[in-house]
């Protein structure tokens, strides 16, 4: 086919694949026009999208690893049908056949490698030979992996052996329900109980968008003590809205017209084919509750009689009420009776046993608590006071799962593992797993990035990321009171580490109680007593008191990226505790993001005067953001971060904020490019470090290690912002001129990126002398930014104009231009590049006026005093023709000679000019001065440096100023040399541009 | 019921990364960047996947295989996974010579992972038109694979 047919073709099948199957034909007849070939491709492709299913459901890149060949154990394996008892299927041991089920066979087989019994189901030889069945067998497989709940049997993995696909599922000891009702009716509290679990099984699936569509006592597996576990859920399918039932359903690859499910427990409208809902199980639990007490299913169309229990009958009515409006609308709404008939049930039985002393009846209730709390399964306390529990090093990381709340208070959703998580950050032993590795675990496990971490998903995350520990908190309510549980095991062996559990006597009193409970923790785990006497600030002291401002906090923290959505969340937990240290200090940066300096600046003055009110590890966040956005001071910045890497030696954060503008900005690039590989080292899932690896190599003029070093931040695939202005200037630096342009044509259309890249082309089009294209670029660059409302960062880019036009002799422009950023009121570094562009200019003054604003309002930020007051004072003095003085007050730039001050690193979008700019002053006093050997030495460093100094146009005239040098002491070879390399950097400059003139002149008399 | 946002999602940790992002200004995480990285990336993705699974072909032998879930679901027309990934990897070349923009799709969704939105604020287009071209390529690829 070729490109002109297939714009034939296309339409067509869009059209076709929008009507109903039924009329597509008919379309296709009528449209085609009786072309035969044209309708026959157009069939051939909506046959071949109806039969594509699952086919491309998934990217590669979350298969797991490609196998090697066989070890030999599992080469020579008989044919399939065979018996494998006795063989090792990768690393699963084939112990015996369980049974032959409607979809395969089933073994039980011995996990190796983590030493657990687990249940391996095959597909039947037959059905193997069926695409479709195939199909569904995964589909099962992902469907049930979705699902972790105590009362559905968990999936842990799949395999193929010699092209048969098998699950590997949870090993459960017990019979199936319909085993057990083979042996006669079970007791009306027996009933009651499985069925409250079914329900609550149910219950999870539903919410979770699934619906079961083949529950009957099969599928209903009982083990010890009556523990209900689902089965298969194999027929299941992902509930979607009515909207898109149609999609789905041939997605999923079932037939429109084919029925699934077991036609004896099948509810009335899935008989008939149609679309169904959860509901549909709702009826299937109420025959299934029928038959549980009465041994045998009810008769059609006669009155169902429940003599044990009018309650039951009702609830066994309710869910076979033909028409499924009439039934439970939630699986919840059944479970709730059917615990509310057990209570009764139960009260009714006390009632009649001997009074009990109320105290004796609480205690039990506290045990009957505990037992739920701790959720797992039984045995465990006995263990607990058996074994010494083993302990975790501090090598190990753990993952924190979700709280179980059954309390039905949301506060408590996400709040309790937040306020662990912060209590167990304190602490340098233990190590959480990064989020950003959680995410791609659940990514890799077919979740979404936001599902719940249930006490099984944090499991698989545990054993999927290599950790150690899977901590599960729990949160149960217990008349007025609540009780917490923490519990912990180790992910790869299942042995218990700890278990504790307290009671809150209050609400208020939650979080005081989850801080001791987190204390308790960690020293149960091996952690000395010492650290964690030294960094325990509890939650209500250290962080905040309050659940409900804990609560907005936790949700500003999930929308973090989203300025707008996390700003009132922040403010939200501000006004219920002022006093919300943490929250002072992200609102600082959330306004930071969105340009706003000075608020940003006011909220986190307001954080570092509340920092005594933070945990240890907040209050080294606090105090960085401090220095680095406040008093800019880097030195002091550096210090806290000494600090916090020395007390929190696992923290990626402290060596990678350290990478960033803290070593840039003082020109420490070596250390910049360490101190990121070692963040990297320890959380090899945050991004930052790579880039500034990247940057750390660009800086020091090696293109060639930054593309090495930007592959390796390609192998961590996950967000980054400015990656093409990073290629950029690696182009840039290779001399790569195609490079420079294919990222600037990538960068095209982009939001936030295009403006960057023109400045940045705006800056090298002034260096070669083409001003005319600079301004035009430059002008395009600020439209953008303006529009987008990122105004300092347009101011940037007009404070780069002005300077070009300065260094290029157009002082009225160049005043123009800077007088227009001053229009506004602006950030320290886009006041100074303003104020560079006038002294430049010769408007002395002026400039004059705001460098004593700059040194009086920001005496402690090292850009300031060591770049831009000495840089702005001497070109005053070398104005005002008094090059010694000048040479005098640039002394203490020479501490920090080669960094990126903040204009160029960090200002507002970082503006990649503006550095070595006091090393070119200085060769420019010693020229006047008539030191021609030092002021070579001077313009050499700046040509030395490509990296720090990158397209900014100071480039092209210390090129021009070194030719001078070396005239003046006399070498004309090299001066000659100079000149020449000047002009064929101007070859292209503007015509009527007075310097390339110049120069050409000054090399013409030089011959 | 489901909540509304992920509660692993940020912890302190998490938010010092962010912090980190604008502090070393590296700019916003901006939700078109990501997205526009992953577009670079699926080319790269593509092309070490294919190789990886040409090269698995040839050493491949019999014997016991470890697959994940998902590669059983993409398994289409029968055979292999690596075999199918590189026939695929061919005929994507092919499709891309009649319809660039899905051939481009297919990479970003397929070996990329990028979400249908993603893709479309990459492209320029609504996602409604991302889920039309992505039907279309899917049935050209089945039925291009599907042809032995």
């Amino acid at each position: 086919m070729n490109a002109d047919r297939w714009k034939h073709v296309e339409p067509l099948l869009q059209t076709a694949l929008d009507l109903p199957p039924g009329e597509r034909e008919e379309f296709l007849k009528r449209r085609c026009g009786g072309d035969e070939q044209l309708e026959h491709e157009v069939r051939s492709l909506v046959a071949a999208h109806d039969r594509a299913g699952s086919f491309l459901g998934n990217p590669p890149i979350d298969w797991a690893p490609l196998p090697l060949a066989g070890d030999g154990s599992g080469d020579q394996l008989p044919a399939s049908g065979d018996s494998l008892i006795g063989r090792t299927l990768s690393h699963y041991y084939i112990v015996e056949q369980l049974g032959v089920g409607g979809m395969g066979v089933l073994y039980k087989a011995k996990d190796t490698r983590l030493g657990r019994p687990v249940a391996l189901k095959f597909v039947s030889d037959e059905l193997s030979r069926e695409p479709e069945a195939l199909d569904r067998f995964a589909r099962e497989a992902r469907i049930a992996s979705a699902l972790n709940h105590p009362n559905i049997c968990t999936l842990h993995d799949i395999g193929e052996h010699d092209g048969r696909s098998f699950i590997v599922m949870e090993y459960l000891e017990g019979t199936t329900l319909k085993d057990r009702l083979a042996a006669g009716p079970l007791s009306l509290n027996a009933a009651l109980d499985m069925g409250t679990q079914v329900a609550t099984a149910l219950d999870a699936a539903h919410t979770a968008g699934i619906i079961h569509r083949d529950i009957k006592p099969e599928n209903i597996f009982v083990g010890p003590r009556d523990h209900v576990k689902v089965l298969d859920f194999g027929l299941a399918k992902m509930r979607t809205t009515a909207k898109h039932q149609a999609d789905v359903t041939t997605m999923a690859g079932t037939g429109q017209n084919v029925v699934m499910g077991t036609a004896a427990y099948m509810a009335p409208e899935q008989a008939r084919g149609e679309v169904v809902d959860h509901r549909a199980d709702i009826w299937s639990v109420g025959l299934v509750l029928y038959e549980m007490v009465k041994g045998t299913r009810p008769p059609q169309a006669v009155r169902l009689r429940v003599e044990a229990s009018p309650e039951l009958e009702r609830i066994v009515s309710k869910c076979l009420e033909s028409e499924p409006e009439l039934r439970y609308q939630h699986a919840s709404e059944m479970r709730a009776d059917l615990q509310r008939a057990k209570r009764d049930t139960d009260s009714m039985a006390t009632a009649s046993a001997a009074p009990r002393p109320a105290a004796r009846t609480l205690r039990r209730a506290l045990s009957l608590a505990a037992a739920g709390v701790a959720l797992a399964a039984s045995g465990i306390g006995g263990y607990l006071y058996l074994h010494r529990p083993p302990k975790l090093t501090d090598k190990d990381t753990i993952v924190l799962a979700d709280f179980a709340n059954t309390t039905g208070d949301t506060v408590f959703d996400d709040t309790l593992r937040q306020g662990l998580a912060v209590q167990f950050e304190q602490s340098p032993f233990l190590s959480a797993v990064s989020d950003e590795r959680v995410r791609k675990a659940l990514q890799l496990m077919g979740l979404p990035a936001t599902a719940r971490l249930t006490a099984d998903v944090a499991h698989d995350i545990c054993i999927r990321t290599g950790s150690t520990a899977v901590v599960n908190g729990s949160i149960a309510s217990l008349g007025n009171q609540y009780v917490l549980g923490l519990r912990a095991e180790h992910c790869g062996t299942g042995d218990l580490l700890d278990l504790e559990q307290l009671q809150a006597a209050r609400k208020e009193d939650v979080l005081k109680v989850l801080s001791q409970l987190a204390t308790t923790f960690r020293t149960r785990v091996g952690e000395s007593l010492a650290t964690v006497q030294k960094h325990s600030r509890p939650l209500e002291e250290g962080t905040t008191s309050s659940l409900d401002a804990l609560k907005a906090y936790s949700a500003a923290m999930t929308s973090v990226i989203d300025p707008k959505t996390a700003i009132p969340l922040l403010k939200r937990a501000l006004d219920i505790d002022p006093n919300f240290a943490t929250a002072h200090a992200l609102l600082g940066l959330q306004y930071s993001g969105l340009g706003e300096s000075r608020l940003g600046e006011e909220s986190t003055s307001k954080a570092y005067q509340l920092r005594d009110h933070a945990t240890d590890r907040e209050r080294f966040l606090i105090m960085t953001i401090y220095d680095r956005q406040v008093t800019g001071n880097l030195e002091k910045e550096a210090e806290t971060l000494r600090l916090w890497a020395q007390t929190y030696p696992r923290d990626a954060n402290a060596p990678g904020l350290m990478g960033g503008f803290a070593t840039a900005g003082t020109g420490q690039y070596d250390l910049m490019i360490a101190m990121g590989r070692e963040a990297m080292a320890i959380n090899p899932d945050l991004l930052p470090p790579y880039l500034n690896v990247v940057n750390g190599y660009i800086s020091l003029g090696r293109p060639q290690d930054a593309e090495q070093a930007f592959q390796q931040a390609i192998g961590h695939v996950s967000a980054t912002a400015d990656v093409v202005t990073l290629l950029y200037q690696i182009a840039f630096l290779k001399g790569d001129a195609a490079g420079m342009e294919h990222q600037a044509a990538l960068a095209k259309g982009k939001p936030g990126v295009e403006d960057r890249i023109l400045h940045l082309q705006a800056l090298v089009l002034a260096r070669a002398g083409r001003l005319g294209a600079a301004r035009q670029s430059a002008r395009h660059a600020i439209d953008l930014a303006s529009a987008a409302g990122r105004r300092e960062r347009a101011a940037v880019a007009e404070t780069a104009v002005s300077v070009w036009e300065a260094l290029y002799g157009n002082a009225a422009a160049a005043t123009r231009s800077a007088m227009q950023v001053f229009e506004v009121e602006n950030g320290r570094h886009v006041t100074y590049a303003a104020a560079l562009a006038l002294a430049l200019g010769g408007e002395r003054s002026r400039s004059q006026a705001i460098t004593d604003d700059l040194d009086r309002r920001f005496p402690e930020d090292t850009s300031v005093r060591f770049v831009y007051v000495p840089t702005l004072r001497a070109l005053s003095a070398l104005s005002a023709n008094e090059p010694s003085r000048a040479i005098e007050l640039l002394r203490p730039a020479a501490t920090y000679e080669f960094a990126q001050p903040g204009i160029s690193f960090y200002g507002a979008g970082g503006g990649s000019f503006g550095a070595m700019y006091a090393t070119y002053l200085r060769g420019e006093a010693y020229l006047a001065l008539h030191k021609a050997t030092e002021a070579t030495a001077e313009f050499q460093k700046i040509l030395d440096h490509p990296g720090v100094v990158l397209g900014d146009p100071i480039g092209a005239l210390a090129r021009l100023q070194l030719a001078r040098a070396l005239t003046m002491s006399g070498d004309a070879r090299k001066a000659k040399a100079a000149y020449q390399d000047l002009l064929a950097l101007w070859k292209d400059a503007d015509p009527d541009l007075a310097l390339p003139k110049q120069a050409k002149a000054e090399l013409a008399a030089l011959r | 019921m489901r909540r509304e946002h992920p509660t692993h999602s940020l912890q302190a940790t998490a938010l010092v990364h962010e912090a980190f992002m604008r502090l070393a200004d590296y700019t916003r995480m901006q939700w078109q960047d990501r997205a526009h990285f992953f577009a670079v990336s699926a080319q790269v993705m593509r092309r070490i996947l294919v190789d990886h699974a040409r090269r698995h072909n040839v050493r491949r032998g019999r014997g016991v295989q470890h697959v994940s879930l998902d590669e059983v679901a993409v398994v289409a027309p029968g055979g292999e996974a690596g075999k199918d990934l590189v026939a695929l990897d061919e005929a994507l070349v092919a499709l891309a010579r009649i319809d660039p923009r899905k051939a481009q799709i297919v990479e970003m969704r397929f070996f990329a992972g990028l979400t249908v939105e993603e893709i479309g604020s990459v492209l320029q287009v609504s996602a409604g038109t991302v889920k039309r071209d992505w039907r279309a390529a899917k049935a050209w690829l089945y039925r291009e694979l599907s042809r032995e």
